[in-house]
């Protein structure tokens, strides 16, 4: 739900927290993103830089240059005058994935031996999702598209929710995080799916993992046209299911350099046609 | 003078390279600002061999290096008590040094405090990487190939600047790190207080949270009291996640205490950008220093400050920092 008007609260000394509503739907994510680059446009003296969430936007600010008050008036001002973009660029990204691999396997298995007891993460998602089984799982998360509502909390981390409510599944976040989760693992938590971009900590659950590098610092790699991160806000995402052996093939393949990417360019994503689309669906059922 | 450098004989237990205030500007794309954990002791190093304040230096922890000179150069040691020797002879602390080719700084154990930072005239010149060259070893960025240094290595030196006079810094304006190993750390409520009940609230401010030795630069673990919620974190979506401490993921400011479960954890300079737990407190920029300063087993008592009382207090550290009675000439 979007609230009526937009809550604000101060994360210490140099931030502020705008929330738009509570759920992490498009609609709301397009609102708050959109805030976020009309604050970039604004260029209000004292105003760092913002940092969208699904449904918020962190803004940083110098209390040396803009007062907190002043800063509430103007950024309250700007939230009123910008509206929802309901058309948008949107590329669609290929996943080739590997789910319930060997490695996300061995590092439950090691947060098991080292950390605390706990179930196989994909087993947990089934029982807690009423599955039919693992098989389900897989299905289920590969059907549909995801929606990239922000990149974060590690380098060039997409945070995604799926497209077909039909697919939504909940999961758990763990309790203590791990301390270290195989880079490429595809890990989801609450209604959320992710790409871990680096051997990193994490804290959702993993389901599979995919060879392709989502990270180039040194501009290596063409497929990241100068950036380094491949994806942004906005894209769309889809997992296609391989085996081990095409695991291995494309890894190789991306180590050589003669992988080719599968990014669709040439889209356009409507909020109004989706919500149409999605309207229409009875939410109950599962694909 | 070109292709100066500083060679590291023994790396320490993590010394990186890090710059002052770090990578800003960059957030959106989930890189963290890095950045030396005590910006205050930071700053003051640089002062002391008179390096621009974005000069890079060494963030040395627990175990410092040892360093050999290939040239003549200033340094200066602040932060974290490490039994500093120039060739073998004790180091002052907190003051300028002249080293000269062929000498030898060797740091030891950090005695109190976690960190010292070894500033060098000149700086340290390494390669910028989105504007800063603060070494972030999770993302393999920064510093010298994102890690930290490693024996045998050489670091290259900026131009050395003139020489600096004999300096000081003025004892009231170092940091002080309690004796009795018990700090006392500024929060501002919010921005998700409003998701934990009166009682843990009460809870929060009535405790000694102890470090936890799985603490480091990405964030700072605390042991403590349970924590219970209020309403708002019971009923919600389910795409907020099952745990009352799970939120829709929202960005997170440096310093955020950020409750991961029954854990919480203060957010440091290599911390996540955002994430999908609350931060119920935090920790404002002036009080940062103590956080990078605890060592495991330290305790945090916590005290609740205002928005604009945090903000006084950081324009007075950063004030002090460059204030020209900081440094005393000798």
């Amino acid at each position: 739900m979007m609230f009526a008007e937009p809550r604000i609260s101060p994360n210490g000394d140099r931030y502020v927290l705008i929330e738009f509503g509570d759920d992490s739907g498009l609609r709301l994510n397009l609102r708050a993103r959109g805030f976020s680059e009309a604050l970039d446009k604004a260029d209000i003296p004292g105003v760092l830089e913002s940092n969208p969430g699904f449904n918020s936007v962190l803004v940083e600010y110098d209390s040396r240059r803009i007062d907190y008050r002043d800063l509430i008036r103007e950024a309250m001002a700007l939230a009123q005058d910008v509206g929802i973009p309901t058309e948008v660029e949107s590329r669609l990204v290929h996943f080739p994935t590997h789910y319930l691999d060997p490695w996300t396997r061995a590092c439950i298995d090691e947060y098991r031996k080292t950390i605390k007891e706990r179930p196989y993460d994909p087993e947990l998602i089934v029982a807690e999702n009423r599955l039919s089984g693992l098989e389900e799982l897989v299905a289920l998360h590969s059907a549909t598209e995801y929606w990239i509502g922000i990149i974060g909390a590690y380098p060039g981390l997409p945070l995604m929710r799926p497209l077909d409510p039909r697919c939504t599944i909940y999961a758990p976040k763990y309790d203590p995080p791990r301390m270290w989760t195989p880079r490429g693992a595809v890990v989801c938590a609450g209604g959320a799916t992710a790409i871990q971009t680096l051997h990193s900590p994490g804290g959702f659950n993993m389901i599979g993992r995919t060879p392709i590098p989502l990270l180039d610092p040194v501009h290596r790699n063409p497929a990241f046209q100068g950036n380094i991160a491949l994806l942004r806000p906005g894209d769309r995402v889809k997992f296609d299911v391989i085996d081990l052996a095409e695991y291995s093939r494309i890894e190789a393949k991306i180590a050589e350099g003669s992988y080719a990417f599968n990014i669709i360019e040439y889209q356009r994503f409507s909020l109004t046609a989706y919500e149409a689309w999605v309207a229409s669906l009875d939410a109950r059922t599962r694909y | 003078m070109a292709g100066a450098a500083v060679e590291v004989v023994k790396a320490g237990l993590e010394t990186t390279i890090q710059d002052y205030p770090g990578r800003i500007g960059v957030i959106r794309s989930g890189y963290p600002v890095s950045g030396p954990m005590d910006g205050w002791s930071f700053r003051l190093a640089n002062r002391l061999v008179g390096n621009d304040p974005t000069a890079a230096g060494l963030e040395c922890q627990f175990i410092g290096p040892t360093l050999l000179f290939h040239d003549d150069r200033t340094v200066a040691l602040c932060g974290a008590q490490m039994r500093a020797t120039l060739d073998g002879a004790p180091m002052e602390m907190w003051a300028s040094t002249c080293v000269r080719a062929g000498q030898i700084v060797a740091l030891g154990s950090a005695l109190r405090g976690a960190r010292s930072y070894l500033a060098v005239s000149g700086g340290i010149d390494v390669p910028a990487f989105l504007g800063s060259r603060a070494t972030y070893v999770l993302g393999q960025v920064g510093g010298i190939e994102g890690a930290p240094l490693k024996e045998g290595q050489c670091l290259p030196l900026g131009r050395g600047v003139k020489r600096a006079g004999q300096r000081r810094v003025a004892n009231q304006v170092r940091p002080v790190f309690p004796s009795d190993r018990v700090w006392s750390i500024e929060v501002v409520p919010g921005p998700n207080d409003d998701w934990i009940d009166d009682d843990a609230q009460a809870r929060f401010f009535a405790s000694g949270w102890t470090v936890s030795t799985r603490s480091n630069r990405v964030g700072v673990r605390l042991d403590g009291p349970e924590w219970s919620f209020a309403r708002r974190a019971y009923d919600k979506s389910a795409e907020n996640g099952s745990h009352p401490s799970n939120v829709i993921e929202h960005g997170y400011g440096l310093g955020s205490i950020n409750l991961c479960g029954q854990t919480p954890i203060v957010l440091g300079p290599d911390g996540l950008t955002l994430g999908g737990f609350i931060c119920p407190y935090t920790v404002p920029t002036g009080s940062l220093w103590k956080v990078g300063q605890a060592r495991p087993g330290d305790v945090f008592r916590f005290l609740s400050v205002t928005v604009e009382a945090a903000q006084a207090a950081r324009d007075a550290l950063d004030a002090l920092c460059f204030a020209s009675d900081t440094i005393e000439e000798l």
